[in-house]
């Protein structure tokens, strides 16, 4: 990655991005394995930064197009 | 990964091929490997929108009307003894590219507040260079695909302890109407037999199988 902002010199960085569970996630940022983290559900931890990025949408999709909102109710979230 | 088919006493472990056939609805909390299912299998399933768009815009999927809608945020960790430095840089990037989308996608009042925040930002904050196989680009595609609501300022806010409590409304939000528990995030899946099972017994608990 190069960052270029006005006037800073540039630099180079090597990235290496995995895909993990949140505990996983949290535990490699406690130990300083990694960075940065990413996840819908992170702990509190000291030391540690949480900032919100982004919300997501969940919507309800449907392959059949004359679905109707009837199905939404009988859905189990859990 | 696990995932949720059936029901634990009407699909013994030991049951035969043919009753597979009353595997009624499926969970999977991996996004990607329910919207493969419910494409090749037909059915329905809450995913996140910024998953969903392409296949909406093809009519490959379908919005159902009248549908609830959740709203989950995700959120960016790092140590706190490396502000100043580049990690804090690059969530600094990561906010950004967060936003640009969101200006780009959001249908709300925010988009234009945030749009507006935008205009004194420097237009040229990053520029990518590949690196090996999983390399920048990717991961800018990757973040710039993201859909955000969120403002500056909520995040501004959002010190732990507001943290705490956003996370608690938004799991009150995905509260299972049935069975009460609150764990999330997963994309549900429902297939078409599914809808009678669930509408008949919506109280059952669903048994969970590994894979």
């Amino acid at each position: 990655m190069v960052a270029a902002d006005a006037g800073a010199p540039i630099r180079k960085f090597s990235i290496r991005a995995e895909s993990a569970l949140e505990p996983e996630i949290m535990q490699g940022l406690v130990e300083g394995r990694i960075d940065i983290g990413v996840m819908y559900t992170p702990q509190s931890r000291p030391g540690l930064k949480v900032e919100q990025l982004f919300e997501e949408q969940l919507i309800l999709v449907s392959t059949d197009p004359n679905s109707t909102a009837g199905a939404a109710a009988r859905l189990c979230l859990c | 990964m696990s995932m949720l088919t059936g029901d634990r006493n009407s699909t013994p472990a030991t049951a035969p091929s043919s009753r597979i056939s009353q595997v009624l609805s499926l969970t999977a909390n991996v996004g990607w490997l329910g919207l493969q299912h419910v494409l090749e299998n037909g059915g329905s399933g809450f995913f996140a929108r910024r998953i969903v768009e392409p296949l909406l815009k093809t009519r490959r999927l379908h919005a159902v009307t009248g549908a609830p809608e959740f709203s989950m945020p995700a959120y960016v960790v790092y140590p706190l003894d490396r502000e100043g430095d580049q990690v804090s840089r690059a969530v600094e990037i990561m906010h950004r590219l967060a936003d640009a989308q969101a200006n780009a996608t959001a249908q709300t009042p925010r988009r234009d507040a945030a749009r507006a925040r935008g205009a004194d930002r420097p237009a040229n904050f990053v520029s990518v260079r590949p690196i090996a196989g999983i390399g920048i680009p990717r991961l800018s595609k990757w973040l710039g695909g993201f859909t955000s609501t969120a403002t500056d300022s909520s995040r501004r806010a959002h010190d732990e302890h507001s943290f705490r409590s956003r996370r608690r409304a938004a799991q009150q939000r995905l509260r299972c109407d049935h069975c009460d528990r609150s764990r999330w995030p997963h994309h549900v899946l429902e297939s078409r037999r599914g809808a009678e099972y669930s509408a008949s017994q919506p109280g059952r608990r669903l048994a969970s199988r590994s894979i």
